[in-house]
């Protein structure tokens, strides 16, 4: 494995957002938001809670800068390493419970890598990893909670449906409040580096429960390998149907050449992204809300991609699981990706080709796309009841998980040490050694997705593809939509939100593939509003911010 | 059922006769221990878990501290349109399974038995049985490479320049593509007990009925079948009581290929509702459910069998 793959942040998320299929639409993830706090009591706490300061990490200077509307700040190589903790966190041993996205690397005592990482931390950092297989994280979650033996900190997935996060954390977790609530996380230099927008998933019935951790803002894009689309005048299109004509000629099946990924909620996504459908609710002028689901835009965008199905212009076999092999060597056209970053991940496939991102376009000519922008972090990690200095370890542990790129721990935690994990090349950039590459990606998955820094674009070697996704990224924060209830909370979503979506989201999928007929919609949709969905939205409209603007595409 | 007797005729004469026993099958008892603490462990003490079906069990709360809600659940998944599809669907795909899954295995070692050289009976056997140790994920997507959308027999429809079939996708014909996933896994497996039965038939009784004229089906007829009674009765009634778990890995591999409609079963529905929807009491409702429809089941097929006057899986009495 090149240094590409384990680049930025040592792990993929494929598995992840895969896992929550659409999440990032739908009320699948707004459901399990936990932010404020509405039918639960804790919207007026909520507000009231303070935010922990944040103080950006000035150590290091970034080539191309993010910005506060969330562009991520680049790097097209590896800076200096800078020491951001002085002395190692931990005084004995810390257990955790987290999952990896890649293969599971050897246990503490056959990897080199863990134990020269538990050197530098002082202590014993000891993991039970979960692995990314079906459902998995969620019901070792519920079976390790239920066992009341818990690990000192457990890594909370909110969007991968794990219900009454509330109670749950009430009941057997630590308040951190007190410890991380305005300049008191300024004694974690590397928590008060994450941004204020973070911060918000970890804060639930107006509690701090844990350090957030940050993934990329940005939602999911279309991408292909340009060669392959030029030859139908390139990756866009100015409407639906053009798109559709493009994806027909770059379907041969005699050759084995597909146009689409047979992902269809992932390509419903993009397609009601140019239909102008909402990033999960769609704010109305009089600050009620329409669910996704709800709309006319949604359901066009439904008939359409059925259209698309009829058309032959997916990928036969949907269970395929070498999609990403199939882009990169041209015989799949295009498929859907976690963000634009993510687009990485073909380097590994194929070091020569270009890869382009799919921005949203007007699927008629007159209606204005949009761009979901995605949830922001992949939750948090509370740890378990415990007195105050065995809290402050662990704080100390996470503080150092979470420095930012750039910091010698960062290099640490996602290459090792150099010379024995870990080699740099002539321009400075770090390739995993032989050893590394067995030991290094399997926990570096597990560290990040328990704790991470802020993300940058980061693609050592590949200069060209770093300015491109972050002109890409500059072009969709130009019509990117957030979902408005990101930061709210609701308990009716905490608790069959995950079921209901999933209930909907089988019956679209019959309707793509011709098994209902279109008309089947509108009975789900009130099904979906009769089952939680209404009462979602009255938790939602309560503790709706001021701040959150109009949705008018 | 000696045992009960014996505790019917009082203390002292059993407790004597008790401990003479004990003495005789000191060693008999000995080897049953771990068999005996194994299902404890594992089957009869996890049954008390079942309580979290009368509650509104949160794993953060445990079973001491989640609220009771009665019948609750029951009533809730009774009137839940999806429970009820996938109970009809587990009941219409396991007479699919029934009819034609469970004669398959009855023919093959028919057939098995009747070949002459035993060498070739060997190989046929090996063949057959291997398949049951492949996991379902490796069945499924030996399927998918032969049959799927993208596999071997479309691809080459394909290149002939004609139409694909749907076999993987067709909800219509999903009932039929799960038995023959089943024969192609599990057929073989499932002959090795008629084998053994076969095996144990007097072959006496053959020479007797050629001896008398009977032909070849003659005999399979008059001798070979009336042979395999007990044994065919038994595995039916044991197949009656599992009616309900027509299986796990299979469906929910192929769910999204054909849609919950063709594809959800009592399984699948009580995964998705209690682990990854969070509804532990309503799934393990739907569990208990499934549990007690699957006793009365097996009761009620052990009695017939004893209408049949065969012995089922509990003999009435100890001969």
């Amino acid at each position: 494995m090149t240094s590409t793959t384990s680049g930025q942040a040592g792990f993929s998320r494929r598995g992840f957002l895969g896992l929550t299929g659409l999440a990032v639409a739908t009320a699948g993830l707004a459901a399990c938001n936990p932010g404020g706090g509405s039918g639960s009591g804790g919207a007026s706490a909520s507000s009231a809670v303070k935010l922990p300061t944040y103080r950006e990490f000035t150590g290091i200077t970034a080539d191309i800068p993010g910005n506060e509307k969330g562009l991520q700040a680049a790097f097209f190589k590896l800076p200096e390493a800078v020491q951001s903790v002085k002395t190692p966190p931990l005084m004995g041993k810390v257990t955790g419970l987290t999952e990896t996205f890649e293969t599971m690397s050897p246990g503490m005592k056959d990897n080199p890598f863990w134990q020269r990482l538990n050197a530098k931390l002082g202590g014993e950092l000891e993991l039970q990893i979960a692995e990314d297989i079906g459902d998995g994280y969620p019901a070792k979650f519920a079976t390790v909670l239920a066992s009341n033996n818990l690990p000192d900190m457990m890594w909370v997935p909110p969007n991968q449906g794990i219900p009454n996060i509330g109670p749950m954390l009430e009941a057997k977790f630590q308040d951190l409040t007190p410890y991380l609530s305005g300049d008191a996380v300024l004694e974690y230099p590397n928590l008060a580096a994450l941004k204020p927008d973070s911060w918000k998933t970890a804060v639930v019935n107006g509690k701090i429960w844990g350090a957030p951790i940050p993934s990329t803002p940005f939602g999911q894009v279309m991408a292909g390998r340009r060669d392959v689309w030029d030859a139908v005048g390139g990756l866009n299109a100015d409407s639906a149907d053009e798109f559709l004509e493009k994806a027909k000629e770059l379907t041969r099946p005699g050759e084995q050449k597909y146009a689409l990924e047979a992902n269809y909620t992932n390509i419903l996504h993009m397609v009601t992204e140019w239909f102008g459908a909402p990033n999960g609710w769609a704010v109305n002028k009089d600050r009620t809300l329409t669910h996704l689901f709800e709309t006319d835009q949604y359901a066009a965008g439904i008939e359409f991609t059925a259209k698309m199905f009829a058309a032959g212009v997916f990928y036969p076999d949907s269970k395929a699981s070498d999609i990403r092999t199939r882009v990169a060597n041209g015989s799949i056209a295009a498929q859907v990706l976690v963000g634009p970053h993510d687009i990485r991940s073909y380097r590994v496939l194929n070091q020569s080709a270009k890869f382009d991102i799919l921005l949203p376009f007007s699927s008629d000519g007159k209606i204005k796309p949009v761009y979901d922008m995605g949830y922001g972090t992949v939750g948090f990690t509370p740890f378990k009841k415990a007195e105050e200095g065995k809290i402050r370890e662990l704080l100390a542990l996470i503080n150092y998980l979470s420095a930012p790129f750039g910091t010698a721990e960062y290099l640490q935690k996602n290459y090792g040490e150099a010379g024995q994990d870990y080699t740099l090349t002539s321009d400075g950039n770090p390739v995993l050694t032989e050893s590394g590459t067995s030991n290094v990606p399997g926990l570096a998955s597990a560290l990040n997705i328990m704790a991470s820094p802020e993300n940058v674009i980061f693609n050592p070697g590949y200069d060209d593809d770093t300015r491109y996704v972050s002109g890409q990224e500059q072009k969709l924060l130009e019509i990117a939509w957030r979902n408005p209830t990101n930061g709210s909370y609701s308990d009716t979503s905490a608790k069959v939100g995950a079921k209901i979506s999933k209930q909907l989201r089988d019956k679209v999928i019959d309707i793509i593939t011709g098994r209902e007929q279109v008309g089947a919609l509108k009975d789900a949709v009130k099904r979906w509003q009769s089952e939680g969905g209404n009462k979602m939205r009255e938790e939602y409209q309560a503790a709706l911010p001021e701040g959150v603007p109009v949705f008018n595409s | 059922m000696s045992k009960k007797q014996a505790r019917s005729q009082g203390g002292p004469v059993l407790r004597k006769s008790f401990r003479s026993r004990l003495r005789r099958d000191k060693q008999m008892l000995l080897m049953m221990v771990p068999g005996v603490l194994f299902l404890l462990l594992f089957f009869y003490i996890p049954i008390l878990g079942n309580v979290i079906a009368f509650q509104d069990y949160q794993p953060y709360l445990g079973i001491g501290d989640s609220l009771w809600v009665g019948w609750q659940n029951f009533a809730d998944l009774f009137i839940n349109p999806d429970f009820v599809h996938a109970f009809w669907n587990t009941l219409y795909l396991a007479a699919w399974q029934l009819v034609f899954l469970f004669p398959v295995p009855l023919i093959l070692a028919l057939i098995v038995d009747s070949l002459m050289s035993p060498r070739i009976r060997k190989v046929f056997q090996s063949i057959a049985y291997l398949p049951h140790f492949l996991s379902w994920v490796l069945v499924i997507a030996f399927f998918q490479q032969m049959l799927g959308g993208a596999g071997f027999i479309n691809n080459s429809l394909r290149q002939l320049g004609m139409d694909t079939i749907p076999f993987m996708t067709n909800p219509d014909t999903f009932p039929v593509l799960v038995v023959v996933q089943m024969i192609w896994k599990d057929a073989g497996w499932a002959m090795i007990i008629f084998l053994a039965a076969l095996a144990t038939i007097d072959v006496s009784l053959y020479e007797a009925a050629a001896a008398d004229g009977a032909g070849r089906w003659r005999r399979v007829w008059h001798v070979t079948l009336p042979g395999l009674r007990p044994v065919i009765i038994l595995l039916l009634i044991l197949r009656i009581g599992d009616i309900l778990s027509v299986g796990f890995e299979q469906f929910i591999l192929q769910r999204d290929a054909v849609g919950a409609g063709a594809a959800e079963v009592l399984d699948t529905f009580t995964y998705y509702t209690g682990i990854v929807g969070g509804g532990w009491s309503s799934g393990a409702a739907a569990g208990l459910a499934k549990g007690v429809v699957s006793l009365l089941l097996i009761w009620g097929a052990n009695k017939l069998a004893h209408k049949f006057g065969e012995d089922g899986i509990f003999a009435k009495k100890v001969g």
